[in-house]
């Protein structure tokens, strides 16, 4: 009942960001300089058609939203259809439906984060405990240095570099495209160095925690094997406050692929929200936007929901998902 | 024993249930990745092949978004080059025509009349005949203005031309004439289409090869107004056909088994990367990496190419292609609206040097290239910096002193010319010139305005098209743009408002804007618009050259817009690619007559 409650509020909580963001985006878009006809002709290197066009233009947009519509309709207009989960078709990609395009689009995104994120985990659990053992060591300063250097990089730069060494230097990898396994390659490695210097960080310290905990020195007092002891109690764990890292992480990145996606060529959900606002296509905008933010509410209920089926002792202390609020 | 008992039994169920949790998420979350992998060959669309025995040619190209070619975008370029045939296409040369879905024509001896015979075996890629009608529900829905009942085209600008001169074409499409039954386009029985013009247009032909005058499958487009784009429902009648198309990846193209041409199409599959344009030195990556076979290189890597031995031998240059220009920004500020300044801008662009900064660039003396048949330098500008100087200072203006900085307003991402234009400037006349380089947006909206305060200067553009006389003065900077840039700021604003106004029907807005035009634009354009109308309605060769000239020299001496530089397009194309023939025109080359031989 506490739990159907909470869930509840966190609903009616997400629907009126949704709400929020929706106004935002609509207004922004609005305040933006320049139109999506205007851009299309200039874009396009076409013939200055004079009037022609121009009339050609306003009349179709007329006729999408009905005869002198005034921003605030076209608001209502297009809400009307978004609580239906129709978008209406995109200025840019004319022949398609916006929520067409994110059913398309958004699995070639959750792809990439989705195996960016597990990469991310390969590398950072056993770097992150590896660090946490031989703590204010050389290997520890070391490793450390390493995995800050790879939080510091922007994914778009370290995937600039994959480019020009794997693909420009030594022709082992394509350059971009979305033809075939091959391709993923590049992109997956690029999003997960970020992420897994985030881990590797955290990994560290829950294990630096953990490994003083008095249940770890009583199971070595015990004469248990020190391998045995850190990873079947130390790093399982360590492990438990990462759903709250790497969930997050994983909308973040399902939601933040848009440069590695631009540079390498990925029709990704991402590419398709910056060519939207880039030219002023308001259902893309505001459908890839409000799509984005659901996708982030969600996965940050869905995580505080899993971490108190995760640690039993919130659950045995008492406190329902509500306490964390 | 009691308590003991207790305890015992509630610790068991509680660590049994987080072991027992802890091992189905672990296997979960495996089975989430497995199937992720599993489901990947799903993600990157259909697994398709080349035919056994035949090589993918590989074509890099700007993404497509639309797939009609009666909207202004990049999607009509490709869909000209072998997707979609219209009744002719552009001979080797780009200057003529040859036989397309059209065998054989007949012109009336007024050249006005045009009848064409389609060819009997001419057939769409699903089986059904290529017929007359077809062409004729295609042009009606060209010619229709958006938002009517028979369709109209998608969002976004119409790719009709002017210049191509179908009588009654351009009222049906303003909204002016309404009776289908006055436009020049009537089918006759399945294999005849009749074309009339509203003056004879020796280029007529030529102008049918623009993709806007591609043919449609309209029972498919009416049944399926969205959907007819995309894949499996598309439908062509050209060589190839689309069987994928992967928005911001790929399109797919394949022979079109029904093509009435079939034996002459030699290449089983093409893959047209669709690449966003990026900046040199990372653009020819996949050139270099084997991912595609044909690419179009920016200036900095021409060079790179032409500098290695075996690049260069890769590289192909089509002279003439483009035209750099700018154009008269409006402005509160009236320097600008002296003629006398504009020209001494003119002259003192040093083009030749300009000419120089990147490769394959000639200097632009006239809007109209030396490409158009009978273009002589009696249109050609002089550069002349001393003459220049003194126009300034009649204008008021000696050495330069109280004219306000000159803008060059750039919405493209690379300004290294419009860099080199304002040193021109800065060098030759002495006068303070800047680049004010904005987002696309912003550029589209601030160069129609009227600028603020002491703002002047010219935004900065490119135009390519046919290389022909009612293209070059009619279409490209026409009488009417030349008519709009010439009227005063207020009178400008009074234009915007009447072309923004929702609730005017078209045929007045049409008729306020043109008595704009009339009563306030510069005389000399005026005249210019006159002069066109002559040449477009005159019959004799020689005269109808003298008129254009006249009318095309008349533009030039208003200075409202500036020729800088002629310029090349430059590919990179791999030695298996045979048959390439460039042409100087938006869709480049034709796929037909492409082989790869490995």
């Amino acid at each position: 009942m506490g739990l159907a409650v909470y869930i509840g509020k966190r609903v009616v909580r997400l629907v009126l960001s949704l709400i929020a963001v929706s106004i935002l985006t609509f207004t922004l878009l609005q305040l933006a300089p320049g139109n999506f006809a205007d851009l299309q002709r200039v874009n396009s290197g076409a013939t200055n058609l004079g009037g022609v066009g121009t009339e050609s233009m306003v009349g179709e947009l007329e006729s999408r939203y009905g005869a002198d519509v005034p921003a605030w309709k076209q608001y209502l207009i297009f809400m009307k259809g978004a609580a239906h989960w129709d978008f209406g078709p995109s200025y840019k990609y004319a022949s398609r439906n916006v929520q067409d395009i994110i059913a398309e689009a958004f699995p070639v995104s959750a792809t990439l984060a989705l195996l960016a994120v597990l990469l991310a985990l390969l590398i950072a659990v056993p770097v992150g405990v590896f660090a946490a053992l031989r703590q204010n060591s050389k290997s520890d300063h070391t490793t450390m240095f390493v995995v800050t250097l790879g939080h510091a990089l922007p994914s778009y730069l370290t995937a600039a570099f994959m480019i020009l060494l794997f693909s420009a230097t030594l022709k082992l990898l394509p350059s971009g495209g979305w033809n075939g396994p091959k391709d993923l390659i590049l992109p997956v490695l690029a999003l997960s160095l970020g992420p897994a210097a985030v881990l590797a960080r955290y990994v560290r310290s829950s294990m630096l925690e953990t490994l003083r905990e008095e249940y770890i020195t009583a199971a070595l007092a015990k004469g248990g094997p020190r391998r045995t002891v850190i990873v079947r109690h130390a790093l399982r764990n360590s492990l438990i406050p990462l759903v709250t890292v790497a969930g997050p992480l994983l909308a973040a990145l399902m939601t933040g692929t848009v440069f590695v996606e631009a540079l390498l060529r990925i029709p990704g959900l991402g590419l398709y929200f910056a060519n939207a606002a880039a030219s002023r296509d308001m259902p893309l905008l505001m459908g890839t936007a409000l799509f984005f933010a659901l996708i982030l509410m969600v996965t940050n209920l869905v995580v505080d929901l899993a971490y108190g089926l995760l640690d039993p002792r919130i659950r045995a202390a008492g406190g329902g998902p509500h306490d964390r609020d | 024993m009691a308590i003991s008992a207790h305890l015992s039994v509630r610790q068991s169920p509680v660590g049994q249930t987080r072991r027992d949790f802890l091992r189905l998420s672990g296997l979960t979350i495996a089975a989430i990745g497995g199937s992720w992998s599993l489901t990947g060959c799903g993600l990157f669309g259909a697994d398709s092949k080349a035919p056994d025995g035949q090589s993918t040619l590989k074509i890099d190209y700007v993404p497509v978004e639309v797939l009609d070619p009666q909207v202004i975008t990049n999607g009509m370029w490709i869909l000209s080059r072998g997707i979609s045939e219209g009744l002719v296409a552009q001979n080797e040369n780009g200057d003529g025509v040859q036989p397309a879905v059209a065998s054989e024509w007949k012109v009336s001896d007024d050249h006005l009349t045009y009848t064409f015979t389609l060819r009997g075996n001419a057939q769409w890629s699903d089986g059904k005949p290529v017929v007359a009608q077809d062409f004729e529900r295609t042009y009606k829905r060209l010619f229709t203005p958006a938002g009517g009942s028979a369709g109209g085209t998608t969002l976004g600008a119409n790719s009709y031309q002017t210049a191509t001169g179908i009588k009654g074409a351009q009222d049906f499409l303003s909204g002016v004439l309404t009776d289908w039954t006055k436009v020049g386009v009537h089918a006759n029985g399945d294999h005849e289409l009749v074309l009339t013009l509203a003056h004879p247009n020796p280029d007529f032909l030529l102008a049918l090869t623009h993709p806007a005058m591609l043919p449609l499958p309209m029972d498919l487009v009416e049944s399926k107004p969205k959907d007819w784009q995309n894949p499996p429902n598309y439908v062509s009648n050209g060589p190839y056909t689309v069987t994928e198309w992967v928005a911001n990846s790929r399109l797919i193209l394949v022979p079109n088994e029904k093509y009435w041409d079939r034996g002459n199409v030699k290449v089983g599959r093409i893959q047209v990367n669709l690449v966003e344009p990026s900046a040199a030195a990372t653009a020819t990556v996949p050139y270099e990496n084997g991912e595609t076979d044909l690419v179009q290189l920016a200036g900095p890597d021409v060079l790179r190419f032409q500098k290695s031995a075996t690049l260069s031998k890769e590289l192909e240059q089509t002279e003439n292609y483009s035209i750099l220009y700018l154009a008269k920004l409006r402005s509160q500020h009236k320097a600008m609206d002296d003629v006398r300044v504009r020209k001494a801008l003119s002259l003192a662009l040093d083009r030749k040097t300009l000419a120089g900064v990147q490769p394959g660039q000639q200097p632009g003396v006239s809007l109209v290239t030396s490409r158009a048949k009978g273009w002589d330098d009696s249109i050609a500008i002089k550069e002349d910096v001393g003459e220049a100087k003194q126009l300034l200072a009649q204008a008021g203006y000696p050495n330069g002193q109280g004219l306000p900085p000159v803008r060059l307003l750039v919405g493209v991402p690379d300004t290294t010319l419009a860099d080199a234009i304002v040193d021109s400037w800065t060098k030759q006349l002495g006068i303070k010139a800047v680049v004010d380089h904005v987002e696309a947006g912003v550029y589209t909206e601030r160069r129609w305005q009227v600028q603020k305060g002491d703002y002047i200067g010219f935004y900065y553009g490119t135009f390519a098209g046919l290389p022909t006389w009612p293209t070059m003065v009619g279409s490209l900077w026409s009488p009417q743009n030349v008519q709009e840039i010439s009227l005063p700021s207020d009178q400008w604003q009074k234009y915007q408002a009447v072309q923004d106004d929702k609730t005017m029907t078209p045929a007045a807005k049409t008729a306020q804007l043109k008595a704009i035009r009339t009563g306030y634009a510069a005389k000399p354009a005026l005249e210019i618009g006159t002069l066109v109308e002559q040449a477009a309605a005159e019959s004799d060769d020689a005269k109808r050259l003298a008129l254009y000239k006249q009318a095309a020299k008349l533009r030039e001496e208003q200075y409202l817009y500036l020729p800088v530089l002629w310029q090349s397009l430059f590919h990179a194309v791999k030695p298996k690619v045979h048959g390439l023939q460039l042409r100087a025109y938006p869709d480049y080359f034709y796929l037909k007559p492409l082989s790869v031989v490995s």
